[in-house]
């Protein structure tokens, strides 16, 4: 069945009242495309960066040295399954 | 100021460089300490494990060897501490987080967010959190625009929930410091903010205190005041002051004040002088000094000792010096709502005199010298050292915070001098404006009328100590300080902290315009 819901603040809510079967389950749901948020919407960025911004890149830079390079971007699944696998390195191996 | 909490994600994205480099400037900048921001920046404490073992992962993943991705991200979560706040995880908030979300860690961050006392969200690639509503939940697209949004917060007379805000990592490791060593009364913590607070006044001496009237009666005590003696002094303050002389023993005798300062007039002390007069007692009101160096000449002129009460006036300045160094003895108030205010009551004395040091050190602990030995009689007057621990913490900001009150009084004289009587502040001093105090003809009506637009303001003495009932036994009258009569019926104090903004200022300033008509 198709329902009617609203997302405010990362929660969806129903427009009216639905009981379920089961705590958990998949839906699918339509999100509008104009509501999708890119990174490249962040145009308020000051017309000039910080020195201090700049200095924590440079730090940055400098502790990680070669290995500070672009990498794609991740889902916090995929940080959650790294994060499991630090934990599993660390206490199962 | 409002509060910014960066989830895990959005600290990885800068360190793994995982997003547009115009992005990673912005998540900088969020981080990267800065004046003008009217935010702070925070990061739970919970998150810094999973902080780090994701990082190093990531790191070895992409070749970096073991020791130097654990290294490296030791480093890196170093720097981000010297930039940030630490959100605290308290113990006692667990069994909630439990309750709160699935996820532990999450609702750790959300329970460590909720401690905040300013608008709080949390900045995040995942709106996942289960906060209720009480903070909100940003991503980096979003941050702007709420920071921007108006606060919403009602007026507030005093605002001490920024300034614990401003200091909530300090004040968290002073007072836990006093929770785990256990001296509880006079510990450690007194000592150091008596060296702290003489070097910042200026004088030999520092004794913290129970309060600032206790303060009042051990520099009264410590003079041998009492019985038959006359301490001139001035109406026009907080009851405390009078008071004191009177539980001496001593009268209190009432000398008008100055129209434009409120300040005790010196040109009316050398009239008040007799033979029982053994002391002045001048007020620096609303955080202005009385002009002590005309004092300190009447007070030489017959041999009198000067006891400042300073309550209201610590951190201001008179010809450079500071208040409470001004004297034989100075006196201030450590009342949460004082410039320099603990979260309970406090006080301190200064002097440069070693003997009335011993005598007020003495006097302070039942007139104790050593354990049990007891030269003289004394009172209860002991500060309880977590006040002290609180009051370190406030000390680290405190002179910046002396700054904004003068440039905020400075601000509301300018918005407000053709529709108030806006406080005047002789050359010679710095004001920390403990009070900004107007005066104003109809005063209930304009107080009412403010306080249905939502600002809240005071009265700051309705009644002068010469015409209270407690004192009508020293034989007062009404008409003996016409200056202070006229003013305690006119005068208001408004919206005083040193967080106020420009736009809370022009809340009041328009609401005064309003209600003034």
């Amino acid at each position: 069945m198709q329902v009617e819901a609203i997302y405010h603040q990362g929660q969806i809510r129903f427009k009216r009242p639905v009981r379920f079967k089961y705590d958990d389950f998949s839906i699918t749901v339509i999100v509008p495309e104009e509501a999708i948020a890119v990174y490249d919407e962040i145009t308020e960025l000051p017309a000039s960066v910080s020195d201090a911004a700049h200095s924590m890149l440079d730090r940055i830079k400098n502790i990680l040295g070669e290995h500070f390079h672009p990498r794609p971007e991740a889902s916090i699944q995929q940080d959650r399954e790294a994060l499991f696998e630090a934990l599993e390195e660390k206490y199962l191996r | 100021m409002k509060n910014l909490v960066l989830d895990v994600n959005v600290l990885l994205d800068l360190w793994l460089q995982r997003v547009p480099e115009k992005v990673l400037f912005f998540i900088a900048e969020l981080i990267a300490k800065g004046e003008n921001k009217n935010y702070w920046t925070w990061v739970s404490s919970s998150s810094l494990s999973t902080l780090e073992y994701i990082a190093r992962r990531e790191l070895k993943k992409g070749g970096m060897e073991g020791e130097q991705a654990k290294q490296a991200t030791h480093a890196l979560i170093a720097d981000l501490l010297a930039n940030v706040r630490l959100l605290t995880q308290f113990g006692f908030q667990q069994v909630m987080a439990l309750q709160l979300s699935n996820d532990v860690e999450d609702a750790q961050i959300v329970m460590a967010a909720s401690n905040l006392q300013g608008s709080t969200a949390i900045v995040t690639n995942e709106k996942r959190f289960q906060t209720g509503g009480e903070v909100a939940q940003l991503s980096l697209l979003e941050v702007n625009t709420w920071l921007r949004q108006d606060e919403n917060r009602s007026v507030e007379f005093i605002d001490l929930k920024t300034q614990q805000d401003a200091i909530r990592p300090q004040l968290e490791h002073n007072i836990h410091r006093v929770l785990a060593h256990g001296q509880y009364i006079m510990g450690p913590e007194v000592q150091e903010l008596e060296e702290v607070l003489a070097g910042y006044v200026g004088v030999k001496h520092c004794i913290a205190a129970s309060s600032g009237t206790d303060t009042l009666l051990i520099a009264l005590m410590a003079l041998g005041i009492g019985s038959g003696d006359e301490v001139i002094t001035t109406p026009f303050t907080f009851i405390a002051t009078g008071e004191m002389i009177a539980l001496a023993g001593a009268k209190p005798v009432f000398v008008d004040i100055d129209p434009l300062t409120y300040n005790i007039d010196p040109n009316l002390i050398e009239a008040a002088i007799s033979s029982r007069t053994k002391a002045i007692m001048p007020v620096s009101l609303y955080g202005q000094c009385a002009d002590f160096d005309a004092i300190n000449l009447i007070a030489e002129k017959y041999n009198l000792p000067v006891i400042e009460d300073g309550a209201q006036s610590f951190g201001a300045r008179y010809k450079g010096r500071r208040s409470c160094g001004l004297s034989t003895i100075g006196s201030t108030s450590f009342f949460p709502s004082k410039p320099l205010g603990c979260y309970g009551d406090g006080g301190a004395l200064f002097t440069n005199d070693d003997a009335l040091a011993k005598a007020m050190r003495e006097i302070r602990v039942h007139g104790q010298d050593r354990r049990y030995h007891h030269p003289r009689i004394g009172i209860n007057g002991r500060m309880d050292t977590i006040q002290a621990a609180v009051l370190l913490a406030k000390m680290k900001v405190f002179e910046e915070e002396v700054t904004a009150r003068a440039r905020i009084g400075a601000r509301y004289s300018e918005f407000l001098r053709d529709v108030a009587v806006t406080p005047y502040i002789a050359p010679e001093n710095r004001s920390v404006y403990a009070q900004y105090t107007v005066q104003v003809e109809n005063r209930d009506e304009v107080q009412q009328r403010l306080k249905e637009f939502g600002v809240p303001t005071a009265a700051h003495y309705p009644v002068p100590l010469h015409l209270q009932l407690a004192f009508s036994c020293f034989g007062s009258s009404d008409g003996s300080c016409p200056v202070s009569e006229a003013a305690s019926n006119k005068v208001m104090s408004l919206p005083m902290h040193p967080f106020l903004t420009e736009e809370t200022m022009s809340t009041v300033v328009r609401s005064w315009r309003e209600a003034i008509i």
